[in-house]
């Protein structure tokens, strides 16, 4: 195999590997990077955030308001050296994205303008109508296309990391188009890879969502951390869970059961529909299992209700709602309650990363949703994704820079034997299934139904223990696939069938961790542990992987001026 | 028996084929799916059905599900839609026919190259140019722009880059050095935002031969774009714009560039 | 063109372009109505030469004109005049809605600006009828 060589390798054209790439081309024009994705850039998922990107940027707001919220809606999992420096960074980030040429709305004299947003205590939130993750997605693609020196492999498919001596020496790749497999060296390798909403059934994810890089990681010996947080956002559009932007909250919207109850009364009084979204999630669950939802041919379901908010100001701030309503609903906010049920979000753990992007294994970083730093913790604020995107896309850009300037690459023998392995690897797992029975889109489907049921918003001991079993099952049953396309070209069913192993691989790590922990805190609630139990478990979880399925480990949170206390709203 | 639907996948493989001779299109050939009929059911979904249960050597890209990444755009009974959105109800109980994008060389099945597309993307240049290029790196303060001044350009910034409007345009399929209707678009988002002054700069490639002119105001690109951007408007403005400053600096003595 | 983009490896995979026959444009009433726009042009520019021959004539005396005329009003003369105007109008018409488009926004509503053409037209069509008789 040819060998490409680069200095620094960025797995994901989402928002935070293209943040990454301006900032090691703008300032270390003379390494050799490139950009690496599945699809093209702006199709990746970041395009699809809707509500807003928070930073402090007025005058009534400071930095210790947005991390103190970042880390009480985080239930006090989120490490606070992280939130203070991410904070910071965030009020620059969004002026940045602002120079180049992201629109976020404005106020009549010019400036920019915010919005309200759940768990939040000020108005901080940057939006570009209900549209902000396209439109921050398309500023940072456009620009990024201003570098001649920023490279790109546009729908290529990582298959796995080059690591020699604990070092990253580069990694292999499928040329989707060709259905050719390449060596990539590089010193650096920056996973930016998003989380694993695929897992799920009922999700706002995108199909790409399916955990790569924290699979890629994971195999490598470097750990993956708070898997078991999962986010489920209250508003998912029936029958498919497509997003409902908190923003439609945010302005205003209310949250009503059967009987026409303003039910937020009763779980947040103070907050009410715009506390965090864990809490609104459960709320909405509760009223659900206590007979107060509605029923209907997708399953039961609240209102979500923006009547009063009038055509005009649905039409200037929450246009997308309004589409993807008419579009895959087929209903018209402006004259009816919208039918929602919560979604599975966001993935809050990932590659384990301290606050510069570094994980454990040297040249390997990882920025975004797929990595963990972590700020969210057990519970991510909403906007708060797509401020994380752009302060630790530069943060693990610029270090994965620095460290890049003094390495030294890999000896392309080494690299050749390396991939050698990796593809005899790929050969008979993925491609050699002639004697294969199993369909992965029947696998797909059956994980996808055992999280939804085993591992969603409420877990117990016993449906995780099924939850498990299952996964191993499948995971059995995975050994066995068998693949039809014979040709190499555009070969999405290889793509597929790898990215499933990733799901699995990171799905056993999610229902384990859950199991584990055996309090509720953020998003991880245990009907069986209902309290949050800090003397026990006010730490991370690390997942190794092992031939026994994953070795958990713990690692302790660090705090800084915010001890835990209760969370209430 | 439960209630069918027939769908007919153009498909292209260029490995097969008895004389390797696409040229002659024996390669590319019809193939016709029944399946279970769902009311509720996008044509992506349908394809996500065969992809799972029938055949699954199908390609075709998809991601987002919700028209917002641009990826599923296909020629739906001849005309280009975002096949996530687009319903099987509106068909049945007629066939659905469905053929990769138009105007583009096919890579396999329902995926077109879109190489060339990229190519011109970058081409316009779309990102804030300034005259002082040091302005994009001051993170102290915004650009002020009022409301009034986003107006001007928000509609063109809604480009999603799912190139129906390059499928649907028969001056790109006829000519495919025409820079086509996304790109101008961007052009004249970039050209008409209050922080930008790099008007100059785009006007040699949209003003170019195979710039704006080659556009005959057909309109369809318009029709088509699933996000209201009316490209056809934004390459008239632009012919305008650029007539009107040749023509000035012809006045000044100029070449009349 | 330089771009970031460029497969490394050599061989490309080889791609299939569908032909376009020249019927391409009577698939869709869009495209049937564009060339019957393009084709108007033709008379478009018949119209113009007609002009030019009336001014040619009325410059050579006012029988030459007289002459023209007469011949104008023969059958043949008449049809072709008809067809011609039928193509000048819908060649017009065409351009009044796409100028409405192109120099609608905002305040003044594509609609407006069409109206506009139209009123300008006739009131030129007016001005011009009772200058001359």
């Amino acid at each position: 195999m040819d060998v490409l060589s680069h200095d620094i390798l960025i797995v994901g054209g989402g928002g935070a590997g293209l943040r990454a790439g301006i900032a090691i081309a703008h300032a270390y024009p003379s390494l050799k990077t490139a950009v690496i994705s599945k699809v093209y850039p702006m199709r990746s998922h970041t395009v699809a955030a809707e509500g807003g990107c928070a930073a402090v940027i007025k005058d009534n707001d400071n930095h210790d308001l947005h991390a103190f919220d970042t880390i009480k809606g985080s239930d006090f999992l989120a490490d606070q050296d992280a939130v203070e420096a991410f904070v910071r960074d965030a009020s620059k980030e969004v002026i940045q994205i602002e120079r180049w040429g992201c629109p976020w709305n404005r106020e009549e004299d010019g400036h920019i303008a915010v919005r309200w947003f759940g768990g939040m205590s000020q108005k901080r939130t940057l939006h570009a109508a209900d549209k902000t993750g396209f439109h921050l997605l398309h500023a940072l693609f456009q620009t990024s296309l201003k570098y001649d020196n920023l490279k790109r492999y546009d729908e290529w498919f990582v298959a796995g990391l080059l690591v020699d001596d604990g070092k990253i020496g580069g990694v292999l790749a499928l040329n989707i188009r060709q259905g050719t497999f390449h060596i990539l060296a590089a010193k650096a390798v920056i996973l930016c890879t998003g989380g694993v909403g695929r897992i799920y059934a009922f999700t706002s994810n995108a199909g790409i969502k399916t955990g790569d890089g924290a699979a890629l990681a994971y195999r490598e010996g470097a750990p993956i951390k708070d898997m078991e947080f999962i986010q489920f956002h209250p508003s998912g559009l029936l029958k498919n869970g497509i997003l409902i932007t908190e923003a439609s909250r945010g302005e205003g919207g209310y949250l009503f059961n059967k009987d026409g109850k303003r039910f937020m009364e009763q779980y947040a009084p103070s907050k009410m529909e715009l506390a965090p979204r864990d809490i609104v999630s459960r709320s909405i669950m509760e009223e659900i299992l206590a007979g107060r939802g509605l029923d209907g041919p997708y399953g039961s379901y609240v209102h979500l209700d923006l009547r009063h908010l009038g055509e005009a100001k649905i039409m200037e701030k929450l246009p997308m709602v309004r589409e993807l309503c008419i579009d895959f609903a087929g209903m018209d906010p402006v004259y009816e309650p919208i039918p929602i049920r919560p979604t599975m979000h966001y993935t809050m753990g990932g590659v384990h990363t301290d606050k510069d992007g570094k994980t454990p294994l040297a040249g390997l970083y990882a920025a975004g949703e797929g990595a963990c730093v972590s700020i969210h913790g057990g519970n991510r604020l909403g906007s708060n994704s797509l401020a994380e995107i752009l302060v630790f896309g530069a943060r693990a850009g610029r270090t994965a820079a620095e460290y890049a300037r003094q390495a030294k690459p890999c000896a392309s023998e080494r690299l050749q034997s390396l991939a050698k392995e990796k593809m005899d690897f790929i050969q008979r797992r993925y491609i050699r299934t002639e004697n294969g029975t199993e369909r992965v889109g029947a696998i797909l489907s059956d994980l996808r139904k055992t999280m939804d049921e085993k591992v969603g918003i409420y877990r117990r001991e016993e449906g995780l223990r099924e939850g498990i079993e299952a996964i191993q099952r499948l995971k059995e049953r995975f050994n066995r696939i068998r693949l039809t396309q014979q040709s190499q070209v555009f070969n999405t069913e290889l793509v597929g069938a790898m990215e499933m192993d990733n799901m699995l691989e990171v799905a056993h790590v999610v229902a384990l961790g859950a199991f584990n922990r055996k309090e509720s805190r953020g998003g991880h609630a245990r009907k069986d542990y209902p309290n949050r139990d800090d003397a026990q478990f006010l730490h991370h979880s690390l997942a190794y992987q092992t031939p026994d399925g994953p070795r958990m480990e713990k690692l302790p949170v660090t705090i800084t001026k915010w001890q835990p206390e209760e969370r209430k709203y | 028996m439960a209630d069918q639907i027939k769908l007919t996948i153009w498909r292209y493989n260029p490995d097969n084929g008895p004389d390797n001779r696409p040229d002659k299109g024996d390669e590319y050939r019809p193939q016709t799916f029944t399946i279970p009929y769902q009311k509720d059911w996008s044509i992506l979904d349908a394809l996500n059905h065969i992809k799972a249960e029938v055949d699954g050597s199908l390609s075709y890209r998809w991601s987002c599900r919700m028209a917002i990444c641009g990826s599923c755009g296909m020629m739906v009974n001849g005309t280009p839609r975002l096949t996530c959105s687009t319903y099987l109800n509106e068909f049945h109980p007629n066939e659905i026919t469905l053929e990769p994008l138009a105007n583009f060389p096919i890579i396999k099945d329902l995926v077109v190259d879109l190489t060339d597309f990229m190519d011109k993307l970058r081409s316009v240049k779309p990102w804030i140019i300034r005259e002082n290029k040091k302005d994009d790196e001051d993170t102290s303060s915004e650009y002020l722009q009022t409301p009034a001044q986003m107006e001007s350009y928000y509609q063109q910034s809604l480009c999603i880059n799912c190139t129906l409007c390059y499928a649907a345009c028969p001056a790109y399929g006829l000519h495919s050095d025409f820079l086509g209707p996304a790109a101008i678009a961007l052009t004249y988002r970039y050209n008409n935002d209050s922080r930008d002054q790099g008007r100059e700069d785009r006007r040699k490639v949209v003003a170019a031969e195979n710039g704006v002119w080659k556009c005959p105001v057909v309109g369809d690109c318009t029709e088509v774009c699933p996000k209201h951007v009316d490209p056809s408007a934004a390459i008239q403005r632009t012919k305008v714009n650029s007539a009107v400053s040749w023509f000035f600096s012809f006045l000044k003595g100029g070449k009349g560039e | 063109m330089n771009t970031p983009n460029t497969s490394p490896s050599p061989e490309v995979t080889r791609t299939y372009r569908r032909p376009i026959p020249n019927t391409w444009w009577l698939k869709q009433r869009s495209t049937i109505l564009f060339m019957i726009r393009e084709w108007s042009s033709v008379f478009v520019a018949l119209y113009a030469i007609c002009l030019l021959g009336q001014l040619w004539a009325l410059s050579e005396g006012a029988d030459r004109y007289n002459a023209l005329l007469a011949r104008s009003l023969s059958g043949g003369s008449l049809v072709l005049h008809l067809v011609i105007g039928a193509f000048v109008l819908y060649h017009m018409v065409t351009w009044f809605k796409i100028s409405g488009r192109i120099f609608g926004s905002g305040p003044l509503s594509p609609g407006a600006v069409t109206a506009i053409n139209y009123v300008v037209w006739i009131a030129a069509s007016i001005g011009i009828f009772y200058w001359i008789f």
